[in-house]
C-alpha cells in the first residue's frame, strides 16, 4: 500500500467518520423536534353530571293562627323556628281589650236580634195585605167573566135570528122566482152576526188572558216565603257575632292565650308585642305531621338533568354539630326561563328545622356510552366541529413513522371532566391521543411515549 | 534532423497540451457548477433560474461565485435531513456488500475462465457476455418473480444479490487475468503449488490491477444504481442514495447540488484510493519487472 | 515462447485435471448466476411463448406481433442508429486521446479529469442538463437561439454527448492499458526500420490493439445501454421519437402488463445481441490465436 493510498483510505474513513457524526446529529435534531405524545384507549362510561346547589328546608305547606282582628297582644312566646307541640301557648293577648271586646260584641249582638224580631213583625204584616189583593183580584176577575159571557150569548142570539130570516128569504126566493138582491141583504146580516160573535169570544179570550197573568202574579207575591235579603244579612251577622262571642270567651276563658292546635314549626310570625292583631293570620307555621321539603334553585342547564323521582343527597349540620347525609326524592319540578326550582321531599325520619340550609347534591349518570374520553383529548376546530387526533402508521424513510390524522367526531353529550363521541372512524376499542407536549396538527409525525 | 523532430515535438506539445487540459477541465465543468450551486442560497437560485422555472423568455444567467455564499443547503442536509443520512448508510451497506460478494464469486469466476480449460468454457464465457448486455428492463418481471420466490423483496438482498452475482466484474477481470503469462503459472505448479495457492499467490497479485479497476466500475455501478432498486424495493426506508436525487424539484437545485456533491465525494474517493491501479497499466510493469 | 514448446507435453497431460478444478472456481458464481441472470431469462423466454393475460400457449405468435408492432420497430431502429453512431465516435475520440497521452506521458496525470464524469450520478447530470439544454438553458443563451435540446429530436445528440462525456475517460484508460502492453521493442524495431509515426500506427500499434478491442468494444457496447438512465430521468417513458430506445418499450410494456410481449421482444434483443457478441468473439479469438 502506497503512501498515498493509506492517507486517501484515511481521509475517506474520516468522511465517514464525519458522516456518522451528522447523522447522528440530523437525527438528534429530528427526534427532539417530533411533539410527545400520550396515547389512550377510549372508554365506555356513563356520563355523569352532577348538580350541586344550595337549598333550604321550606315547609310543605303553611298554616296560619288566626285571632280575632282588634286585640291587642301582650305576650308573645315563641319564636320563628321554634317547634311548638300541640297545646302549646303561642303568645297572649291583653285581657282587659279581651273583654271589652266581648262585652261590646254582645251588646251589639242584643241589638241586632232585636232588629231581626222588628223585621220580621214587619214581614208578617206584608204578607196579610198580599193576600187580600189576591181575592180582590179573583172577584173582578168572576165578575168580568160573567159580562163576558152574556155578551157572547147575545151575539150568538143574533146570529141565530140572523140566519133564520136568511133562510126563511132563501125559502121566499126561491119559491117565487129568484129575487137575488134580498137574500144578499140577508146573507150580510148573518155575516155581520157571526163576525161580532168571533169578536165577542176573543175579547173575553184576551181579558181573561190579561186577568189570570195579574192573578198570576198576584199569587206569587202573596205566597213568597222566600228569604230576603236583608233578613240573611242580619242572621249573618247574628251567627259572626255570636260565633265571635264564643271565640272571645274561650280566649278569656285561656286566659288571653293562643296555644298551638297542632304540632309544628313556627315559619313566620306578623304580630308584635303592643300591636293589635289583623284580620290575617298572626303566625305561620308548618305542620310537623306535614312532609318537610327541601327546595332548591338551579340553573336551566342543571336543570335538564334532574327529573321526578330521582334521588338526591342532602347535606347538613344538625344542631349537634354532626355532618348529616340523608337522600330524598324529587317531588316538584318547575322550569322557568334562566332557572328552575325543584323540591324534594323527606321523610318523617329527617328532621331538619325549616329555614336549615341544606346542600344538594344530585349526580346524575346517563346512559353507558361507549366511546368516552377526556376533555383534553378533545379539540375544537374553527368552524365549531370537534375532532381528536388519532395516530396512523406509516413507513417513511426513517423507519415506521406515526402521522397525527385529525379524525371529525360529534359529542352526544359532556360533563366537566369527559365527553361521549361518537365517531364513523372509531370504535370502542379506539386509541387515540390524549396529550402532546407540544401543539400537533394534521400531518405531524410524532413520537408515541408510554 | 533530431534537432527538426525535437523542435516537431515541441511545437506539437505546444498545440496539444493546452487543448487535452482545457478539454480535461470542460469535462469536469459540471462538477465545478455542483460546487458554486451548492452554495448559492435559493434565494439567488431562484433570480437566476426564473426563466427556466417560469418558462418564459430570456435565458438563465450563472455566476460561478454566487453573490451572497452561503451554508445553508449543507447545513440543510447535514443536519437536517436524517433521511438523506439513513439513504447515505444504506447505499453503504449495500455497495459495500456487493463489493465484496463480487471479489468473493467474481474473482474465482474469471479465474476459473482464464486458468483452466474445459469443454464449454467458451460458450459459457459467450453465454455470460449475453446475459450481462441485456438491459435491465428484459429480466425485470422475472427477476422479481425469482425474488419473490425466494421471499427476498423488499430486503437489501433483493439489490445486492443479483448484483453480486452479475457477469460483469467477472468480464472485466477476465481480461487482467488472461493477460498473465502461462509461464508463470507454470512455473508456478512446476513448483508444486496447488491450484488455490497458484491462484491466491501468483494468479491475485499479478492482476490485482484489473481486479482494482473492475472494482472501481463495478462501485461507481452500484453506488449509481437506480432501476434495480426501484423495482425490488418498495419501502423507501431501504431505498439507496441514488434514489434520493431524483426526487429534489428543480426548485431546489441548491440543496441538489449539495446532495450531488456528497453522493460524488465517496465515489471520488474510492476513485482516489484506487488511483494508481486506474493508471498504471494493467501488467505492464509487473511484466517489465 | 520457449518455455512453451518445452512444457507442451506436461500441460496438455495437466490440462484435463486442471479443468475439473476451473469449474470448481466457477461453481458459486454459478449458482447464483443461474439463480439471477439464467432462470429470470429461461423464465422470460418461456414468457415469450404464452399470452400475458391468459397464459394460454401461442407459440410464435407473440414474435410475429413484436415484430409488426410500430413501437417496436422505431425502438429498433433507434437504438441501432444511436449505437452506430455513438461507437465508433466513442471508440475513435478515446483511442485519439490515449494516443496523445501515451506519447506525451507527461499528459497522464491529467487522466483523473476525464476519468471524473464517470462518477457523476444519473440524477445529477439530469440536473445539470436541464440548466444547460433547457430552451433558457446556458448553451442557448451563449449562443442565442432557443433550442429545446432535451424536448426535441435534439435530444439524440444530448444523449450521445452524454455518452462520449462519461465513458471516454474509462475507454481511454483501457486503451493505454492495452497500449501499454505493446513491447516497446516493436515500435524502436519499427523506427530503427524507418517507419515514420502514421506507418508506426496502423501497422504495429493497431493489430496489437486488437486484443483489448474486443473488451473495451463490449464495455462501450453495455454503456450505450446505460444511457436510458438520463434520458428516463429526463423525458420520462415517453420521450421525443428519435429517443425511444428499446429500454423505453420495455418499461412500457412492463408498466403496461404486456409481459408476453415484452418477453418476445426480448429474446429477440438477446438473439440479435448473442450474435453480435459471438461475432466479435469469433473475430477476437482469431485474432488472439
Amino acid at each position: 500500500m502506497s503512501k498515498e493510498r493509506k492517507k486517501v483510505i484515511y481521509g475517506f474513513s474520516m468522511f465517514l467518520v464525519f458522516m456518522a457524526v451528522c447523522t447522528l446529529i440530523a437525527k438528534g435534531i429530528y427526534t427532539s423536534g417530533l411533539a410527545r405524545v400520550t396515547m389512550g384507549k377510549v372508554q365506555s362510561l356513563n356520563i355523569s353530571h352532577k348538580i350541586t346547589g344550595l337549598g333550604s328546608v321550606v315547609a310543605g305547606q303553611e298554616y296560619g293562627v288566626y285571632v280575632i282582628e282588634g286585640l291587642r297582644v301582650h305576650t308573645i312566646f315563641v319564636k320563628v323556628g321554634d317547634s311548638v307541640k300541640a297545646g302549646e301557648a303561642l303568645f297572649q293577648v291583653k285581657e282587659e281589650d279581651l273583654e271589652q271586646m266581648l262585652s261590646e260584641k254582645e251588646q251589639l249582638l242584643k241589638q241586632i236580634k232585636a232588629q231581626l224580631t222588628d223585621y220580621n213583625i214587619g214581614q208578617q204584616k206584608e204578607k196579610g195585605n198580599r193576600q187580600k189583593q189576591v181575592t180582590r183580584i179573583q172577584q173582578d176577575y168572576d165578575s168580568l167573566i160573567r159580562e163576558q159571557d152574556i155578551q157572547i150569548k147575545q151575539r150568538q142570539i143574533e146570529l141565530e135570528i140572523a140566519k133564520q130570516n136568511l133562510k126563511r128569504q132563501e125559502e121566499l126566493a126561491s119559491v117565487s122566482g129568484g129575487n137575488g138582491a134580498n137574500t144578499d141583504m140577508y146573507q150580510l146580516a148573518v155575516n155581520q152576526a157571526t163576525i161580532a160573535l168571533e169578536a165577542a169570544i176573543l175579547n173575553k179570550e184576551e181579558a181573561v188572558k190579561n186577568w189570570s197573568r195579574s192573578m198570576e202574579d198576584a199569587k206569587n207575591e202573596a205566597e213568597w216565603n222566600g228569604e230576603t235579603a236583608q233578613r240573611i244579612n242580619l242572621n249573618q251577622q247574628i251567627t259572626q257575632l255570636e260565633e265571635e262571642c264564643e271565640e272571645l270567651r274561650e280566649l278569656r276563658q285561656a286566659e288571653g292565650i293562643v296555644y298551638a292546635k297542632e304540632a309544628g314549626t313556627i315559619i313566620s310570625s306578623q304580630i308584635l308585642i303592643g300591636e293589635r292583631t289583623m284580620d290575617t293570620a298572626c303566625m305561620l307555621y308548618a305542620k310537623e305531621s306535614d312532609k318537610v321539603m327541601v327546595e332548591v334553585t338551579l340553573t336551566s342547564q342543571d336543570m335538564e338533568f334532574i327529573s321526578i323521582g330521582d334521588i338526591v343527597t342532602l347535606s347538613y349540620k344538625s344542631r349537634d354539630g354532626e355532618s348529616k347525609h340523608i337522600e330524598a326524592p324529587a317531588d316538584f319540578i318547575e322550569n322557568y326561563q334562566d332557572f328552575g326550582v325543584a323540591r324534594f321531599l323527606l321523610s318523617e325520619a329527617d328532621k331538619i328545622s325549616i329555614g336549615q340550609l341544606v346542600d344538594v347534591e344530585y349526580v346524575s349518570k346517563s346512559e353507558l356510552y361507549s366511546i368516552v374520553i377526556p376533555k383534553y383529548a378533545l379539540h375544537k376546530g374553527e368552524m365549531g366541529d370537534f375532532y381528536v387526533y388519532v395516530v396512523e402508521e406509516q413507513e417513511g424513510i426513517l423507519g415506521m413513522e406515526n402521522r397525527i390524522r385529525e379524525t371529525m367526531v360529534t359529542v352526544l353529550e359532556e360533563n366537566y371532566q369527559f365527553a361521549a363521541i361518537q365517531s364513523e372512524f372509531l370504535t370502542k376499542d379506539s386509541v387515540i391521543v390524549m396529550n402532546s407536549n407540544k401543539d400537533i396538527t394534521e400531518n405531524d409525525i410524532v413520537r408515541i411515549v408510554e | 534532423m533530431r534537432q527538426q523532430k525535437g523542435k516537431r515535438k515541441y511545437l506539437l506539445r505546444l498545440l496539444v497540451y493546452p487543448i487535452i487540459v482545457l478539454l480535461g477541465v470542460c469535462f469536469i465543468l459540471p462538477i465545478i457548477f455542483l460546487l458554486s450551486g451548492s452554495i448559492t442560497d435559493n434565494i439567488e437560485w431562484q433570480e437566476r433560474t426564473t426563466a427556466l422555472l417560469m418558462d418564459t423568455k430570456g435565458y438563465i444567467e450563472w455566476r460561478w461565485i454566487p453573490d451572497y455564499p452561503t451554508g445553508e443547503h449543507f447545513k440543510r442536509l447535514l443536519f437536517y435531513t436524517p433521511a438523506f443520512m439513513k439513504l447515505f448508510w444504506n447505499s453503504i451497506k449495500i455497495v459495500g456488500l456487493i463489493l465484496v460478494g463480487q471479489l468473493l464469486v467474481g474473482v474465482p469466476g474469471a479465474w476459473g475462465f482464464t486458468a483452466f480449460r474445459f469443454r464449454g468454457r467458451q460458450m459459457l464465457f459467450t453465454l455470460y457476455i449475453i446475459l450481462m448486455l441485456l438491459p435491465f428492463q428484459v429480466t425485470m418481471l422475472s427477476k422479481y418473480l425469482v425474488l419473490k420466490e425466494f421471499t427476498l423483496i423488499n430486503t437489501h438482498a433483493a439489490v445486492i444479490l443479483p448484483a453480486v452475482f452479475s457477469t460483469f466484474p467477472v468480464f472485466l477481470m477476465y481480461r487482467s487475468f488472461t493477460a498473465i503469462p502461462k509461464e508463470l503459472l507454470e512455473a508456478a505448479r512446476i513448483d508444486g503449488a496447488g491450484e488455490i495457492k497458484t491462484f491466491l499467490f501468483v494468479g491475485l497479485p499479478l492482476a490485482q490491477g484489473g481486479i482494482m479497476a473492475a472494482m472501481v466500475v463495478s462501485f461507481l455501478e452500484a453506488w449509481n444504481m437506480i432501476e434495480e432498486p426501484l423495482a425490488f424495493l418498495q419501502d423507501k426506508a431501504l431505498w439507496p442514495l441514488s434514489l434520493y436525487l431524483p426526487e429534489i424539484h428543480i426548485a431546489q437545485a441548491g440543496f441538489s447540488c449539495a446532495a450531488s456533491l456528497i453522493t460524488l465525494i465517496v465515489s471520488l474517493f474510492v476513485f482516489a484510493i484506487f488511483r494508481d491501479s486506474l493508471e498504471q497499466g494493467i501488467l505492464a510493469s509487473a511484466l517489465k519487472g | 515462447m520457449k518455455l512453451k514448446a518445452d512444457y507442451s507435453c506436461t500441460l496438455r497431460n495437466r490440462k484435463k485435471g486442471r479443468g475439473r478444478a476451473g469449474i470448481l472456481f466457477l461453481l458459486p458464481g454459478l449458482i447464483g448466476v443461474s439463480a439471477f441472470v439464467l432462470i429470470p431469462f429461461g423464465d422470460v423466454i418461456r414468457r415469450s411463448f404464452y399470452t400475458a393475460l391468459s397464459g394460454q400457449f401461442c407459440g410464435l405468435q407473440n414474435y410475429t406481433r413484436v415484430l409488426k408492432n410500430q413501437a417496436f420497430l422505431l425502438a429498433a431502429k433507434n437504438t441501432f442508429l444511436f449505437i452506430i453512431v455513438c461507437l465508433p465516435i466513442l471508440l475513435g475520440a478515446s483511442l485519439l486521446i490515449a494516443l496523445v497521452m501515451y506519447s506525451f506521458t507527461y499528459l497522464e496525470r491529467y487522466k483523473a479529469l476525464y476519468l471524473l464524469p464517470m462518477a457523476m450520478p444519473a440524477a445529477t447530470i439530469v440536473l445539470v442538463w436541464k440548466l444547460l439544454f433547457a430552451k433558457q438553458g446556458f448553451l442557448n443563451g451563449s449562443i442565442g437561439t432557443e433550442i429545446d435540446f432535451l424536448h426535441t429530436e435534439a435530444a439524440f445528440f444530448v444523449l450521445l454527448g452524454t455518452y462520449v462525456w462519461k465513458n471516454i475517460g474509462y475507454t481511454m484508460v483501457l486503451w493505454l492499458a492495452s497500449l501499454k502492453a505493446i513491447p516497446t521493442e516493436l515500435t524502436e524495431a519499427a523506427k530503427v526500420d524507418g517507419a515514420g509515426c502514421l506507418k508506426c500506427f496502423f501497422y504495429i500499434i493497431l493489430p496489437c490493439l486488437k486484443g483489448g478491442l474486443y473488451t473495451i468494444t463490449v464495455f462501450s457496447f453495455l454503456n450505450a445501454f446505460k444511457v436510458f438512465r438520463e434520458a428516463y430521468l429526463v423525458n420520462g417513458a415517453y420521450p421525443p421519437e428519435e429517443i425511444y430506445m428499446l429500454q423505453h418499450l420495455f418499461n412500457n410494456w412492463y408498466i403496461n402488463l404486456d409481459f408476453d410481449k415484452m418477453a418476445a421482444g426480448a429474446v429477440l434483443a438477446a438473439v440479435v445481441l448473442g450474435s453480435v457478441a459471438i461475432c466479435l468473439k469469433r473475430l477476437w479469438d482469431k485474432e488472439e490465436n
